[in-house]
């Protein structure tokens, strides 16, 4: 199983984080799962893919070329698919997806997290969503996407597309389990 | 066509060849190789005659891509008399390529 990891690549943000990217980071790879992620060297991105590495698991990078160039790659991943851009980088983790988990991140982050969503949304995209909300850091966003319920932006069907993670731990959890979402989306696509 | 090359006919058709070498690492499941599959294989038609254009699944050439320590894929490796002379890496247009062939012919 691949499982692709959208996280930010800030290093200045609480430690907390930065564990728990590193817990997730041995329990993908404790479990065999092949991991993909952003390629960068820093913040979660990094913390994640040096546990990964620690542990003797696998992780593919995908990266922009000018990202590389500014030298902002992790450089002790097991491979680095260089892309020539943003949207050909988020084509290419998708596309080798079996699920994805969203840590805390930036606008980058919530970018992948949401179209992730929209994919699975459009049934574009199968696997499982999972968002490991870390001290209640995707709170805020969850209840955004309450509201988009209530106020029929989205289906109450819809809530499904996404699950929540309060460790580590229940995030590969929730991968194992892998439970598949509703037969068809494209029934409950339009609203 | 591009030679395909592995861990076996590496040295016999790369580092022992008397012309240049382009050398392709890709692996299936990365879209920028798959860009760069055509240009390569028109670069091995237009130099049939001056030089030897390969191709290398790094799934199935471990030994190859950690000899020449192939992270980075796509990535192609320009080789003069069985030694890596210059490199590129990721998907860039056809010109890029040919600059650095033809530099070595």
């Amino acid at each position: 199983m691949t499982v692709c990891i959208f996280a930010s690549s800030s290093s200045r943000i609480d430690n907390e984080y930065s564990l728990a990217a590193g817990e997730l980071g041995k329990l993908l790879a404790e479990a065999g799962m092949d991991v993909v992620f952003g390629g960068g060297g820093i913040g979660l991105m990094g913390r994640l893919a040096d546990s990964v590495l620690s542990n003797n698991g696998s992780i593919t990078g995908v990266i922009p070329g000018f990202m590389k160039e500014e030298g902002w790659d992790h450089h002790g991943v097991t491979k680095m698919i260089v892309t020539h851009d943003m949207g050909e980088r988020k084509r290419q983790m998708f596309a080798l997806a079996d699920a994805v988990v969203a840590l805390p991140g930036g606008v980058g982050t919530l970018e992948e997290l949401t179209e992730a969503i929209t994919l699975k949304q459009l049934g574009l995209f199968k696997g499982s969503i999972i968002i490991l909300n870390t001290r209640g850091f995707y709170n805020t966003l969850i209840r955004f996407l309450e509201e988009l319920i209530d106020g029929q932006f989205l289906r109450f069907e819809h809530k499904g597309i996404w699950q929540l993670a309060s460790t580590p731990e229940e995030a590969v959890g929730l991968l194992l389990k892998n439970e598949p979402w509703i037969h068809d989306p494209r029934s409950i696509a339009k609203i | 066509m591009a030679i395909a090359v592995d861990d076996q006919n590496f040295d016999e058709i790369v580092v022992k060849s008397g012309k240049p070498v382009m050398v392709d690492f890709w692996a299936e499941w990365c879209g920028p190789c798959r860009m760069i599959a055509p240009i390569v294989e028109e670069i091995s038609k237009e130099y049939a005659d001056r030089a030897v254009v390969a191709k290398c699944d790094v799934d199935n050439s471990p030994g190859v891509a950690a000899k020449y320590g192939i992270r980075n894929i796509p990535t192609v490796l320009f080789f003069k008399d069985g030694k890596v002379a210059d490199k590129q890496v990721g998907a860039v247009p056809k010109n890029n390529f040919l600059t650095k062939l033809n530099a070595l012919l």
